[in-house]
């Protein structure tokens, strides 16, 4: 099976989660409307922010409207389809891996498009209409934007799933990675000139949060087109990473009795 | 640990609805949950890392706003004020009593009705569990805090440590009220089929109006004008700006209000959980 | 041919320990106890292809570790396995395509949608071509009557119901091997039954390797020509059903309601009275002596049954008989 037989599978999976989804279409629609607030409040403390101190080592509220559409879509695409990355660390503490080791499927894409996010469209919503606040409707902005936020997504999933595969080590970790998610996340969302020093740093290895916000920010304000590039090359290393971890953790897996259910 | 004083009393005794017995037997629930709670190290771990990283945000951010500003203070606050209180406001944002989806849970599938039939009160129960948590939780996430702080911007020279049992006071009495608010958030799930946007919007309004995102008094006039009047500041505002900043008539205003809320959400929680529960034993879960 | 075969297969967990208490709590958070629990100690064994096996222990016996260890899901601490070939923790995906398993604790039919939907998703995943797929689907939805229930989400069906589907799902790509882990867990007399004519009519008509792990004796009784005893890891018994049956399970429980009152005693030949009281007995029968037919009938000519019920002896007591057997120092006289 090649690498299309695969994305059919994917997509076979997605469709199925869609219907499972629209079981509960009311809850649906609430948890996107209470997306919407979530970020918007965020969006609102900016808001107030900025009127009353305009400026922030080189970030306006122009900025901060980019940073947030980079953000939330990059979110929203990594979550919403990768719905299960977020939950790995519960999963393999469940001993829920058992179904996907049973079938003969690459288990890591099987694993985490296996469950569509719901909230998460709120995000997809969120980020383009802030993009469309920024007024660059150019199709150079549009293309480097679509491009950025693609890689930032997986950045951002496969950062979930490596976090969440330390539970293959250190038990339980549901709470540490979804932390160490929210951590990547919240740093991301402030403008990267706070940063200094070691900061900095971990900000471009450990925790890559540069790569979903500011870095992002930059190939479509400044069309760097270097920094897409080295995008995309912090994308293939950290599915590398995430593969590595993954791999060697498997051989730790311990299943456990839990009673499951596939939702 | 003195093993002793919290063993389960006799049955003979607990069947005398002493206060010293009902007393114990919640605090046995606290006790427990604190114990469970302890087995989960890597949560505790991971919410101190979690705290280390929104105060140290928040100094960097708020480290540039004071220096783009040229300012030593903004709005009454120094820097060193403002990242302090910041430790106050996190600790009890993410101390927080976490029941609402348990309890939620239990109304929509009518287990709630099991529970009735247990010898302690449904809602106390889940505040006494919900306490063990807190203190474990509180003052762990307050040495992490302090630790960030102090790095940050330097010891907190305004506190005063003859306030410190009041403050602890409206502290306190912000968990309460906060429990109040999240209960009945849990128990309209008699009504709603789900609460969770509830309890989302209520917890953004906090971070705006309760001043956990920014100080109260940073906010413009009229927001101020309308967040000082609603209920929410008390929760977080309330509490962390006097740790920082302290005035004997705010907090004697503050616990007023306090008591005053508290008083009305807890009698309101009281007539949705009787109107509940009735609603429950005739209807079946 | 061999189509599973063990060496010496172990795996060890290790278990983090707390003493009682908060001191033990705090202990615990600053060096963590770790123990090593050995769920399977050492197990060899070969199986032919074909055979329908019984694996069988009480609860933490290693069944499931061992049946997860043989899926690939579980890599072993030490020890050498085959499952068709394959090694299964190293060549997973390659076995997968060619058995199937159904663990009763982990249903695999996804919970808010109809089992056709999960039937279809499996589809792709074993790459099955439109038509053999649904052939294949049709033949075992009326071999497990399962028409009616295809269309109804997961959630809705009653235990016995899904269980039809989740193994009827593992048997969509004709697996040569099948593992069932614990298929019967939960299930009413009826439902158990239904299930385990269903797998019998299935092995029979296509020779299908099974692997079926339990710890309820009826299942082996009903189903299994070979059957594996394991306890604390490892096996104390393998042979023929037959075997196990004529020296183990023997003896019976029979449990009788009389609608009057009795005189006080009761006679029957070859049957020793446990308990007798005014308006029901517990009475033992060793089946060698005299078959269970004949003794009900005896019962029911003498008094009047509201209520009758035979009952195999417990897992934990044919262990324990395995074991003196084992250890007794004059050899057991075999019943014929």
């Amino acid at each position: 099976m090649g690498i299309v037989g695969e994305m059919r599978f994917v997509g076979h999976l997605m469709r199925l989660n869609l219907a499972s989804n629209m079981e509960y279409r009311a809850s649906f629609v609430s948890q996107i409307v209470g997306m919407l607030i979530n970020n918007g409040i965020y969006f609102v403390f900016w808001l107030l922010f900025f009127d009353r101190f305009q400026e922030v080592r080189g970030y306006r509220i122009d900025e901060i409207y980019l940073l947030f559409a980079v953000f939330t879509l990059a979110f929203g695409m990594a979550f919403t389809f990768a719905g299960n990355a977020l939950e790995v660390a519960g999963l393999i503490a469940q001993g829920r891996l058992d179904y996907y080791l049973t079938l003969p499927r690459p288990i890591l894409p099987h694993l985490i498009f296996s469950r569509m996010g719901q909230s998460t469209v709120g995000d997809l919503t969120f980020g383009v209409l802030a993009y469309l606040f920024t007024g660059r409707l150019d199709l150079v902005s549009i293309g480097l934007f679509v491009a950025a936020t693609l890689l930032a997504a997986v950045i951002f999933a496969t950062f979930a799933v490596t976090t969440g595969a330390l539970a293959f080590f250190f038990g339980n970790t549901a709470q540490l990675s979804s932390h160490l998610v929210q951590a990547l996340g919240s740093f991301a969302l402030y403008p990267f000139g706070l940063y200094q020093g070691a900061a900095r740093l971990i900000l471009l290895t450990v925790i890559p949060s540069a790569f979903i916000g500011a870095v992002p920010v930059q190939v479509v304000q400044l069309r760097d087109g270097g920094a897409l590039v080295l995008l995309a090359g912090v994308a293939i290393l950290s599915a590398i990473v995430m593969v590595g971890v993954f791999r060697v953790g498997l051989r730790r897996y311990e299943s456990g009795s839990a009673i499951n259910i596939n939702i | 640990m003195d093993e002793l004083i919290f063993l389960p009393a006799p049955a003979a005794v607990l069947h005398r609805r002493t206060w010293r017995g009902s007393a114990r037997k919640y605090l046995a629930i606290a006790r427990t949950n604190l114990l469970n709670r302890l087995a989960y190290v890597w949560d505790a771990a991971s919410n101190v890392l979690l705290m280390f990283l929104f105060i140290f945000i928040f100094a960097q951010l708020w480290g540039a706003t004071f220096e783009a500003q040229g300012a030593t203070e903004i709005a009454g606050l120094t820097l060193t004020q403002t990242i302090w209180y910041f430790v106050w406001a996190e600790m009890i944002q993410m101390g927080k009593i976490r029941h609402v989806r348990t309890v939620s849970q239990e109304v929509k599938d009518g287990s709630l009705a099991y529970t009735l039939g247990r010898p302690y009160n449904y809602l106390l129960y889940h505040f006494a569990s919900g306490i063990g948590d807190v203190l474990i939780q509180a003052g762990v996430l307050l040495v992490a805090g302090s630790l960030v702080a102090w790095s940050q911007v330097g010891p907190l020279y305004s506190f005063r440590l003859e306030t410190l049992p009041v403050v602890l006071l409206v502290t306190a009495l912000a968990f309460v009220l906060d429990f109040c608010v999240l209960s009945i958030i849990a128990l309209l799930a008699f009504f709603m089929e789900d609460v969770n946007s509830l309890l989302f919007i209520y917890h953004k309004i906090v971070f705006v109006l309760g001043g956990l995102l920014i100080p109260v008094d940073f906010l413009p006039d009229w927001l101020q004008a309308i967040a000082r009047v609603l209920p929410f500041n008390l929760v977080v505002y309330a509490p962390a700006k006097l740790f920082v900043a302290w005035d004997g008539g705010q907090a004697v205003f503050s616990l007023g209000l306090q008591v005053v809320w508290i008083g009305i959400l807890a009698g309101l929680l009281t007539v949705l959980y009787r109107y509940g529960t009735r609603r429950l034993t005739i209807n079946g879960g | 041919m061999a189509s599973i075969v063990l060496k010496d297969l172990r795996k060890a967990f290790q278990v983090k320990r707390k003493a009682a208490g908060l001191g033990g709590s705090l202990a615990s958070l600053g060096r963590p106890r770790y123990e090593t629990v050995e769920a399977v100690r050492g197990i060899s064994l070969e199986m032919e292809s074909g055979e329908l096996l019984a694996f069988i222990g009480p609860n933490g016996a290693g069944k499931s570790t061992t049946i997860k260890m043989l899926t690939g899901i579980l890599h072993p601490t030490s020890g050498e396995a085959q499952v068709l070939g394959f090694v299964p923790w190293k060549q997973r995906r390659e076995l997968a395509y060619h058995i199937g398993s159904v663990f009763g604790q982990k249903p695999q039919l996804w919970y808010h949608l109809p089992p056709i939907d999960t039937f279809d998703l499996f589809a792709h995943i074993y790459e099955l071509d439109r038509k053999t797929y649904e052939r294949r689907r049709d033949f075992l939805v009326e071999a497990f009557d399962i028409r009616d229930l295809l269309e109804v989400p997961v959630r809705k069906l009653s235990l016995g119901q899904r269980m039809r589907c989740e193994i009827a799902a593992s048997l969509l790509h004709h697996p040569r091997i099948v593992f069932l882990d614990e298929p019967t867990i939960g299930l009413d007399v009826v439902a158990k039954q239904q299930l385990r004519d269903t797998i019998k009519q299935l092995h029979a008509e296509e020779q299908t390797t099974i692997f079926l792990t339990s710890h309820d004796a009826g299942d082996i009784e009903s189903l299994c020509e070979r059957v594996v005893v394991i306890n604390h890891g490892q096996v104390i018994f393998d042979d023929a059903v037959k075997v196990l049956k004529r020296r183990y399970l023997r003896r019976k429980v029979i449990e009788v309601r009389f609608a009057e009152p009795t005189n006080g005693h009761l006679d029957l030949a070859g049957v020793s009275v446990i308990k007798l009281g005014r308006y029901g007995a517990k009475l033992e029968l060793d089946t060698s002596s005299r078959p269970i037919e004949t003794v009900i009938q005896d019962l029911m000519a003498g008094h009047s049954i509201v209520d009758i019920n035979v009952m195999d002896p417990p897992m934990e007591e044919i262990i324990r008989a395995i074991y003196q057997r084992d250890s007794a120092f004059e050899p057991v006289a075999e019943g014929a």
